[in-house]
């Protein structure tokens, strides 16, 4: 029986996509691109190891527990599967053996995002799938993580038309990380948050049960951009990991600088994915008919957040002053105190970035107006005076209840 | 139908358009686009979102064309692989007969 993504449910009690035990949410190839660049722009950081061994630890935790059970063809068809229909693009796995072996692809999510945004690229980028690969072979034939090798030998960020991996055995060319500990889910009540006439709750399920999968290609294009499916914890891991070597390199300075790199992200993503959201015809047709003011607006798109697999969001007190925003479970908690333990500071940074944005897009940017997206809309809203400020009033990775975030407007 | 083609973006290999439609589209488009060679997906959601409209997505094979849009809307966004003026002209033919 071939693997089928959707046949998880979705939580709709907790608003998270889990697959064998990773938590997996919904983002677009803007931000998988700049949060990569991002990182790899600090050239003083050796960031490839844990950009391809955050991968790699995902995919291989998740893929042993899916293939419980399962004969060898269906273990291919399952790691090939889930790697198409989480829109990274195309692979066949079922070409490898124990001793490893080559795999080549024309499909390629980070390959193509990263040459569209940012030009041909000098080197093979494409980490994650390099990430992905190595996992899915350490699984596929019970290797240990440490085990195995991957080298990216080319890349459609280069211009190629194919995009080649090499997998073998041998000591791990990338980072291998300890065993992520457990983390519980927290109970919580977040009541009613929203007007009555705004239907959150259905807004919510409804997009959680569109059918967003890669295509024949791998691909997910939706709301005007490119969707994946990606793991939580990758973010997290490139994150956290980027973080904590910032740190140790420059103290205090460093956390200064990966979070406002971090929070700038979240505004990337707030504006390509959210902005395409709110200008979509699925939008239009949906939801939209219920909204009545720009404060609709606002708590219409948290709804949607909740079908993105990020955790719960609400919204209260919104007005073109600002809002306050509550989440219960956000994945980069979550991801945090599994990887690090206690925080000693705030770490949900995308929430951070993508709750202001919500407030720039709509009244800031007037985005009922179908706005065309451009670089100077961006710098206008994130970067211009009338952008929101914002503030973290607590985090769950620091041993809070939820996570409190204050957008409002700049003084 | 009459429109007006509206070019968005370039995203990746496919370029974005937004058609604005004289008329409002009617499910017996969606019949037409079934019937001229489109993959038609439709979501009613009015049970969750009692205000809603049906919305829809029709496809060419091999994804060279996506279009999105919504029963009663005068709007649908097309998005197409670059290089591909064959399935954007399906498309706009597709328009005329209806």
């Amino acid at each position: 029986m071939s693997f089928e993504l959707l046949n998880t449910p979705y939580d709709l009690k907790n608003h998270r996509f889990d697959l064998s035990g990773e938590g997996m949410v919904l983002h677009c190839h803007h931000y998988n691109a700049f949060l990569q660049r991002s990182i790899m722009d600090a050239e003083y950081i050796d960031s490839v190891p844990f950009l391809i061994g955050a991968a790699a630890e995902s995919v291989y935790t998740q893929l042993k527990g899916l293939f419980q059970g399962k004969e060898a063809d269906e273990r291919f068809n399952i790691a090939s599967e889930l790697y198409r229909q989480a829109g990274f693009g195309t692979l066949d796995f079922s070409s490898l053996s124990s001793e490893g072996g080559k795999l080549a692809t024309k499909n390629s999510h980070y390959g193509v995002a990263w040459n569209v945004k940012f030009g041909t690229s000098e080197r093979p980028v494409n980490f994650f799938s390099s990430g992905f690969c190595a996992g899915a072979y350490a699984a596929l034939f019970n290797l240990p993580l440490e085990t195995v090798q991957v080298n990216q030998t080319t890349c459609l960020s280069q211009g190629k038309l194919e995009e080649t991996f090499e997998l073998g055995q041998g000591d791990a060319n990338f980072s291998v990380f300890e065993q992520k500990k457990e983390v519980v889910i927290k109970e919580f009540s977040a009541g009613e948050w929203a007007p009555g006439h705004i239907p959150v709750a259905g807004i919510t399920e409804t997009v959680s049960k569109m059918p967003l999968v890669g295509n024949e290609e791998g691909l997910m294009p939706v709301f005007g951009v490119y969707l994946t499916r990606m793991y939580a914890d990758y973010y997290n891991r490139i994150s956290f990991e980027f973080e904590r070597i910032m740190e140790e390199l420059v103290g205090e300075g460093g956390i200064a600088v990966s979070s406002s790199l971090f929070i700038e992200a979240g505004h990337v993503c707030a504006f390509n994915t959210f902005g395409g959201i709110m200008t979509s015809t699925e939008w239009d047709s949906l939801i939209k008919p219920a909204l009545q003011t720009k404060e609709d607006w606002v708590y219409a798109m948290v709804a949607v957040v909740n079908s993105l697999g990020w955790g719960t969001w609400t919204v209260t007190n919104v007005s073109e002053e600002g809002a306050d925003f509550e989440l219960f479970n956000d994945y980069e908690s979550l991801g945090y105190e599994s990887m690090y333990g206690v925080a000693k500071h705030p770490v949900s940074y995308l929430a951070l970035g993508a709750a202001a944005g919500i407030l720039d897009l709509v009244y800031v940017g007037n985005v009922h107006e179908k706005p065309e997206f451009t670089e100077a809309f961006y710098e206008r809203l994130f970067k211009g005076d009338e952008a929101y400020a914002f503030e973290f009033l607590s985090c769950r990775a620091q041993g809070d209840a939820s996570t409190k975030i204050k957008v409002s407007k700049s003084s | 139908m009459e429109f007006e083609r509206f070019h968005q973006r370039d995203c990746l290999h496919r370029r974005h358009y937004r058609y604005c439609l004289t008329k409002e589209l009617s499910s017996s488009f969606l019949d037409q686009a079934k019937t001229s060679g489109f993959e038609v997906y439709k979501l009613d959601a009015s049970a969750l979102l009692p205000h809603s409209k049906v919305i829809f997505k029709l496809s060419l094979p091999g994804n060279s064309l996506h279009v999105s849009g919504g029963i009663g809307l005068r709007e649908v966004e097309v998005s197409v692989s670059r290089g591909n003026p064959q399935a954007l002209a399906k498309w706009e033919e597709l328009l005329a007969v209806v």
